[in-house]
């Protein structure tokens, strides 16, 4: 069947710097991908090249089988069907939990304000946070305003969703209650790709692991065979760095 | 009333717009539109109102767009304005009302001979006749100071930023009256200046004006209004002041 | 010599008098009490002078028991009394200069530009110039902030074809933050009416100032919103957009209410100026305040009208001046609580 998210040759330069060189990476519906590599590598920028947030310089993205890089495409219509968490959450800090989850499916999909809350408690309750609904962001702590960013990009009802990092911002003791809501949307079938440095993490949740490095794919597969016996000599310095550092 | 008096139309029904440009002492007693106790030009205007049969409104307009024909909105503009070929391009004027030469104002202590006029620092008054006097006929050595209006003019004298002032004789009494003896006249150019009311250009309203204006002349309006705001207000006899050369 | 108490063990102890001996600041509490010259100047004014003297006294008398607390800390205070004197002598210093202005030349500057009757004769006529100063910048700043609202929209749109848009915004912006405004309001209370233009022509000079007002501040004032705008963080808006929010909505819902509250301090700055420069219309002939001044002051020959005048205007800013302090400075704490 068509893969759900499809890359082919996706190349991107910010200057003379290039960022993304040739990538090229099928993902399928129900799948899970996660992409490790040093900092810097284009973890981030793949991701918003996807849901367009940056532009692409070279090769094809397909979602569904439907082209959606390059001119004349309907944004707004992309953005719905695939969302996206951010390292730094980004909240809107002048509206309410229950305001931040309902804004786009009010005014997106001009949803009745009735129905929109009604969708906002499910996910809200389904993470935990429905008693926070009517506090402002600035209120909650780091895991919690990452689990309601989570829930306001789940309210749209995307097809695809990305996960930028998601656990980097937060101290180490909330990254636990963010993690088991991906776990559980992974159980339930959400197609995502995210970047992470948790490794175990992606270990137990992913379907492929992808290995970037210098804006490529150098190795990519079953997290077994990725994380445990990896093929490539960068793959297995970098697994070396993290396990030391994690070590400790 | 009278048939030379029929057909005026106002720019706004029922009321004479008369425009002037204050301060005007003697002519305009007064320091708004609305506190006018008196005045040659008052006067003018209040029996011109009557004989028409109008409400009088008084307007206060700035002194370079009246008399450049800029300003719209009036019937008739009574601001001793001098009759110049210059103006009369750009708006229409009466038959003249009044006449007046240009006086000296400096203050009081300073002297002022056709001899020495020259070399004094002038100050007049934007787009006036005085400036076209002084430019072209007393010739200065030192450039002249332009003022926006009478009243930052006046002001410039008192702080001897300029030496002597150039103006209808008749305006520079009113001021020396009111400067309660810091001022002076102290002489005049024969220049032969009368001023006429400004009509907007295409007004209809010329002959009718100017038939009320003969009128006032030969009922003695004017004289009347001369004696009772001018003379006292100029303190001096304007025909005693005596006469520069350029 | 001090003396160790018993039973402390063996711990050097300090040389006695060293903290005198140190060179110490004026007034600091390490200086020894007594030896400061500060109180006796500070007798000059006796207010605070007194107390100064009596605090310095009393530290002395504490280091001669050698209560060197108490001694430091009266020394303190002696300084800070001291500090006191200073500074209330050079406010009176300040205001002997001013009266001294006032009254020279026999009364001269207040007979001619604080003058009691003339201010009072002329307030009715000056207040009434007043109100069309007034409804000029009230009507005006209503007018300015949907049009500056515009503009700064017009200057931020994206892409590539909105260039030549975008241009004449900046245009704009950069031809009325140019122009004095005198000139402007001028060319346009004239200009306008001379050019015979079809509806703006027509319009009465109180309408052509107000056109010209809002035209100048709306220059100022859009330069305030774009700044506002921008200021809000950019993944603000990433996050927006990547819900499928337009761009129209991003601005609405998520953009603009962030920038609101840091855009009010400066724009109530744009305008207290806006207010200030109601007073320009006099040039083109609008009997407002200022013209109205002029007109008394050269009929009474005084210019204590014009003064009323400037009095007046600095007293309609002030509440404004004060509320532009009070939400910067809310706006800081927030700001400090949230880092």
């Amino acid at each position: 069947m068509t893969a759900l998210l499809a890359l082919d040759g996706v190349g991107k330069r910010f200057g003379s710097a290039e960022v993304l060189r040739s990538i090229s990476l099928d993902l399928r519906e129900h799948q899970v991908m996660s992409l490790i590599g040093p900092s810097g590598c284009g973890k981030s920028t793949l991701l918003r090249c996807i849901n367009a947030l940056e532009s692409i310089d070279t090769g094809v993205i397909r979602i569904g089988g439907e082209r959606v890089s390059g001119p004349g495409v309907d944004l707004n219509r992309l953005r719905r069907e695939v969302g996206i968490v951010f390292q730094s959450y980004n909240l809107f800090p002048h509206m309410t939990v229950l305001e931040n989850v309902t804004l786009a499916p009010r005014r997106v999909l001009g949803m009745p304000r009735a129905e929109a809350d009604a969708t906002a408690e499910q996910l809200l309750r389904r993470i935990g946070l429905w008693e926070k609904a009517r506090e402002y962001p600035e209120r909650l702590s780091g895991g919690q305003q990452q689990r309601v960013a989570i829930a306001r990009a789940l309210a749209m009802g995307p097809r695809l969703l990305l996960l930028d990092e998601i656990t980097s911002a937060l101290d180490p003791e909330l990254i636990g209650e963010v993690l088991g809501i991906v776990r559980e949307l992974a159980a339930e079938g959400m197609t995502m790709v995210l970047a992470t440095h948790e490794m175990t993490f992606a270990r137990d949740v992913s379907d492929i692991v992808c290995f970037l490095a210098d804006g490529t794919i150098c190795e990519s597969g079953p997290p077994d065979a990725v994380l445990t016996s990896p093929q490539q000599e960068r793959t297995q310095a970098f697994l070396r760095r993290i396990l030391q550092a994690q070590r400790i | 009333m009278a048939p030379a008096l029929q057909g005026f139309r106002p720019a706004t029904a029922g009321v004479l717009t008369v425009a002037t440009n204050l301060p005007g002492p003697g002519f305009w007693d007064g320091n708004s539109p609305s506190t006018m106790t008196g005045g040659f030009e008052y006067g003018m205007a209040q029996y011109m109102a009557k004989a028409l049969h109008l409400r009088l409104k008084v307007i206060n307009v700035g002194w370079d767009g009246l008399v450049a024909g800029e300003v719209k909105g009036f019937d008739l503009a009574l601001s001793t304005i001098n009759i110049t070929p210059g103006r009369q391009k750009v708006a229409l004027f009466s038959t003249p009302y009044f006449a007046s030469n240009q006086g000296v104002l400096v203050r009081t202590g300073t002297k002022v001979t056709s001899a020495n006029a020259r070399s004094l620092r002038w100050g007049v008054e934007q787009s006036s006749t005085s400036y076209e006097y002084l430019a072209g006929t007393l010739k200065p050595l030192q450039q002249p100071r332009v003022y926006q209006d009478q009243p930052s003019m006046f002001a410039a004298l008192a702080a001897h930023q300029i030496d002597a002032v150039l103006l209808d004789t008749v305006e520079v009494l009113a001021e020396a009256k009111q400067a309660g003896g810091a001022l002076r006249v102290v002489g005049q150019y024969r220049t032969g200046g009368v001023y006429g009311a400004l009509l907007p250009k295409g007004s209809t309203n010329l002959k009718i004006v100017n038939t009320l204006i003969k009128q006032m002349k030969s009922n003695g309006t004017l004289t009347h209004l001369d004696k009772e705001y001018l003379v006292p207000e100029f303190g001096q006899d304007p025909d005693a002041i005596p006469y520069l050369q350029p | 010599m001090t003396v160790t108490k018993a039973g402390r063990g063996d711990r050097p102890q300090r040389a006695p008098g060293l903290a005198a001996q140190a060179p110490a600041a004026p007034g600091s509490p390490a200086s020894l009490p007594g030896k400061q010259p500060w109180p006796y100047l500070a007798l000059l004014i006796p207010p605070t002078g007194i107390p100064a003297m009596r605090k310095h006294l009393a530290a002395r008398r504490a280091a001669r028991s050698g209560e060197n607390f108490t001694a430091r800390a009266l020394a303190a205070e002696a300084a800070t009394w001291s500090w006191y004197s200073a500074t209330l002598a050079f406010t009176l210093l300040l205001i002997a200069f001013a009266v001294l202005f006032l009254t020279a030349n026999n009364h001269a500057v207040i007979e001619k530009f604080f003058n009691p009757g003339v201010l009072r004769s002329s307030a009715p006529e000056v207040l009434r110039g007043f109100l069309v100063n007034v409804e000029l910048f009230l009507i005006a700043e209503v007018l300015v902030l949907p049009w500056a609202l515009f503009v700064a929209c017009l200057r931020m749109l994206p892409g590539p074809a909105a260039r030549p848009i975008r241009g004449l915004a900046i245009g704009y912006v950069d031809l009325f933050r140019g122009l004095p405004a005198v000139v402007a309001i001028y060319l346009i209370a004239f200009g306008f009416p001379i050019a015979g233009l079809p509806v703006l022509g027509s319009m009465t000079g109180f309408e052509l100032c107000v056109l010209a007002l809002v035209l100048i501040y709306g220059a100022y004032v859009s330069e305030v919103f774009r700044a506002g705008l921008q200021s809000v963080h950019w993944s603000q808006a990433a996050a927006a957009r990547s819900l499928g929010l337009s761009y129209v909505q991003t601005l609405r819902h998520v953009i603009a209410p962030q920038a609101i509250r840091r855009m009010i301090p400066p724009l109530l700055n744009d305008f207290i100026g806006l207010q200030k420069d109601t007073a320009l219309v006099s040039f083109v002939g609008l009997l407002d305040a200022f013209n109205q001044s002029r007109i008394v002051a050269s009929n009474e020959f005084n210019l204590s009208a014009v003064t009323g005048v400037g009095i007046a205007f600095v007293l309609i800013t002030i509440p404004t001046a004060r509320l532009v302090d009070r939400l910067t400075a809310r706006d800081a704490r927030r700001q400090g609580i949230r880092a």
